[in-house]
């Protein structure tokens, strides 16, 4: 592939999409479906088997269950941010519904950004919300942030202005922190800043769901943008806010870097 | 969609927290009048908070201003200040006009009625949200502000917004919450021009870009926490762990200050820390008291934080502990760098609070000299951390950490919570006459202290405001002060000696 962005770069593996830039590579198996995040500098991975999912009143569409059609790669320069991103479609098996999945990742930036776009090729139907990043937390994925509840806190930012805004436990159950999130673990120091970057059409939300043990207490983690029922169309699409991802060892100066983002909001969709 | 950032840094008051619903227009006059003749310069801006209106949802002046808001804006102005109104303006009670004769403007159940989206004793009943993919409803809400706009106030206090949100039947079912939300403050935004737009209530996301002044956290009272979350605990939680939005998303609105020396269920511990959370923020500083009520003694402790210093600390462990308890401002200015940090408990036992100051850029070997603002304490000297130990519960400390250096210098002030940034210029020392000098860029009205520190090469001999001697005090061997009432352009010079 080019290699227009220095230090960012697109390759294409049998059976994976590669993209990095230097410091992490993303990548997308074009057979399960799934999303990984690696270090680039100690090869560690951040996340694995992350996938994409869009609920309808009719059924759930997951990443994972579709199928890869296509890619394409596109370099950016915004705002003094130079990129380089790609987009993935994916289908599925009745052709009805199509994802195209854009994963961009940006000079000096431990991450990735993630937007999800819906096509309806089939009768009307409505969509409550789609899932930019869905990660499970068990034997089979990892996580850089390890599960151990006592370790880990979910920062909880709250919806408006008087909701409370803390770091808490993972608690059993959903937790819910609108707009964006930080997990942080105290005694490894590693940590995820996810949040969304475009936020004028959504409401969005990260979750982290809790197991009753704290051993293992992290079950899952969601990012969600509410898309509160809207009809689509036949032929008609709806485009999800952008998600941004970072994995951080000082998770505080990446959520000031987080902020930067949303205030400058280079968009290439 | 860029978020909002402005240069000037606003001082104000507001309404809300002494009248609540019962202000009426002379009580306005009477504490312009205390800004007027008291704080001439200090204050731009008068807020008119809940209460001048006929009911929520009808926004035309009840009887306490009977005078009218444009003749009460044009009285504010010729009291040199600018005048800000308060509205909740995407919902009305069941009272007002416009939902008695407008239902179907409203968020509407399953069965079609309208969704009571809250209650308020305060406004005598339940209240509902607009419908805001309704293009009358938006109509409607442009025609208020251009009211507003067109009695000369410049500033909005929109509250109430996030009631919006909430899920029910909407004219046009393709337009998402958040867009629908997003279009309510369009309209506001297009009416009000540049005008200063301050969300309380708002829900955070979908504000970026249109909100200039964002309330991020429950309201302040004169009271710890009451159970519905208000009160200084929760609104002292937000404002730390929400600092980190200021000056990116917008400017952080911690809430107003409360002084108050009478019906004030805070200690003067409390009272302080409240003070330091809301200096710390950076943000704009409202005050909420009656001032004229206010004692001589409760009004210099505002005198400390105006001006705000416009950027904000960090909460060093805001993603970590429940109760943050770490504040640090990086103060960078033309007469040095320093951090002035609150450490607060905001717990019920007392706490142990350390922090390193290695994040910030110093070098390792340096060390630094600690000063306690309120107290007017040296602490002496210390290395890579702070620590204070046994930290009350409900109180804080406002600690000014200098690094260390061999010439004499400026270690702090009572004046002003940044302990030389607001009030201090042009500090130069002169190795060869001996002589420190600094100019005063700020009128204090009681006589206030300079502090300097100096190693041990040097020993002060003299100092002088201007031309006149005035006494050096000795705070610790190497710490001597200067009191005086100074005036803004006075030259504070001290002499030295090997």
């Amino acid at each position: 592939m080019t290699d227009n962005v220095p230090g960012c770069k697109v390759d294409m593996a049998k059976d994976a999409i590669h993209l990095s830039n230097g410091l992490v590579t993303v990548s997308y198996n074009t057979l399960l479906g799934t999303i990984t995040l690696v270090s680039e500098k100690d090869k560690r991975i951040i996340f694995s088997r992350g996938y994409v999912l869009v609920h309808t009143e009719k059924q759930v569409l997951d990443s994972r269950k579709m199928v890869y059609r296509a890619f394409s790669g596109i370099d950016f320069q915004e705002n003094s941010v130079n990129g380089k991103a790609i987009i993935l479609r994916v289908q599925d098996v009745d052709n009805q519904y199509e994802m195209n999945i854009k994963i961009a990742i940006l000079e000096g930036l431990m991450g990735f950004t993630i937007l999800i776009q819906f096509k309806n090729k089939s009768d009307e139907l409505q969509i409550s919300s789609i899932d930019n990043l869905v990660i499970d937390v068990n034997d089979a994925s990892s996580v850089s942030t390890g599960w151990d509840g006592q370790h880990l806190r979910f920062f909880k930012n709250g919806f408006h202005s008087w909701s409370l805004s803390q770091a808490i436990p993972i608690e059993e159950g959903e937790n819910t922190s609108h707009f964006f999130s930080v997990l942080n673990n105290l005694e490894s120091g590693h940590a995820y800043v996810l949040g969304f970057i475009t936020l004028a059409d959504q409401f969005t939300e990260i979750s982290a769901f809790g197991r009753e043990n704290e051993d293992n207490k992290l079950a899952q983690i969601v990012a969600t943008c509410r898309t509160d029922n809207i009809p689509i169309t036949e032929k008609d699409m709806l485009v999800s806010e952008e998600l941004m991802f970072i994995a951080s060892d000082d998770p505080l100066s990446s959520l000031g870097l987080f902020f930067d983002f949303v205030k400058d909001e280079w968009c290439i969709s | 969609m860029n978020g909002v950032y402005r240069e000037d840094t606003l001082v104000g008051w507001g309404s809300w927290y002494h009248y609540y619903t019962q202000c009426d227009e002379n009580e306005i006059r009477l504490n312009s009048d205390f800004f007027r003749t008291q704080r001439p310069t200090e204050v731009e801006w008068i807020g008119i908070d809940d209460g001048y209106q006929k009911t929520v949802g009808d926004w035309e002046e009840n009887s306490r201003f009977g005078g009218g808001l444009k003749s009460l804006v044009k009285e504010i102005h010729e009291r040199k200040m600018r005048a800000g109104i308060w509205i909740a303006p995407f919902i009305a009670s069941e009272r007002s006009e416009v939902f008695k004769d407008k239902p179907e403007w409203f968020l509407r159940d399953d069965d079609n009625k309208p969704i009571v989206v809250g209650q308020n004793p305060l406004w005598l009943g339940n209240y509902y949200a607009f419908d805001l993919t309704n293009m009358r409803v938006i109509e409607h809400i442009k025609h208020i502000f251009k009211k507003f706009r067109e009695c000369g106030f410049e500033y909005y206090k929109i509250d109430f917004l996030h009631h919006v949100s909430v899920e029910g039947f909407r004219q046009d079912m393709k337009i998402t919450r958040a867009q629908s939300y997003r279009m309510g403050l369009e309209a506001i935004r297009e009416i009000v021009g540049d005008g200063l737009i301050l969300g309380s209530g708002a829900i955070l996301g979908p504000s970026v870009g249109i909100i200039d002044v964002m309330r991020v956290g429950t309201d302040i009272a004169p009271t710890w926490k009451y159970e519905w979350g208000g009160g200084v605990y929760e609104s002292s939680i937000n404002t730390m762990n929400r600092a980190i939005m200021h000056n990116r998303l917008w400017a952080n609105n911690p809430d107003c200050v409360l002084v108050r020396q009478a019906d004030n269920e805070i200690n003067i511990e409390e009272v302080k820390l409240w003070l330091n959370i809301v200096a710390l923020s950076g943000g704009p500083v409202f005050l909420g008291d009656r001032m004229m009520d206010l004692s001589e003694e409760r009004l210099d402790l505002l005198d400390k934080i105006i001006p705000p210093f416009g950027e904000s600390g960090i909460a060093l462990d805001s993603l970590e502990k429940t109760e943050p308890s770490i504040f640090a401002l990086h103060i960078r200015t033309g007469i040095g760098t320093w951090l002035v940090a609150a450490l607060v408990n905001l717990t019920e036992e007392p706490l142990d609070i350390s922090f390193s100051l290695s994040r910030f850029g110093f070098e390792d070997d340096d060390m630094f000299h600690v000063f306690d603002f309120w107290n007017q304490e040296y602490h002496g000297v210390t290395e890579k951390e702070v620590n204070v130990f046994g930290l009350k519960p409900h109180s804080s400390k406002l600690l000014l950490v200098r690094p260390q250096i061999i010439e004499p210098t400026v270690l702090s002030t009572s004046i002003h919570f940044t302990q030389g940034a607001k009030e201090l210029s042009d500090l130069i020392w002169n190795h060869t006459t001996g002589e420190l000098t600094v100019k005063m860029t700020k009128d204090v009205r009681k006589p206030e202290s300079l502090f300097f520190v100096f190693g041990e090469d040097w020993i002060p001999v003299h100092a002088y405001v201007d031309e006149e001697k005035v006494t050096l005090e000795q705070i610790a061997p190497e710490v001597v002060a200067v009191k005086h009432k100074f005036t803004k352009g006075n030259i504070v010079k001290i002499k030295f000696r090997q």
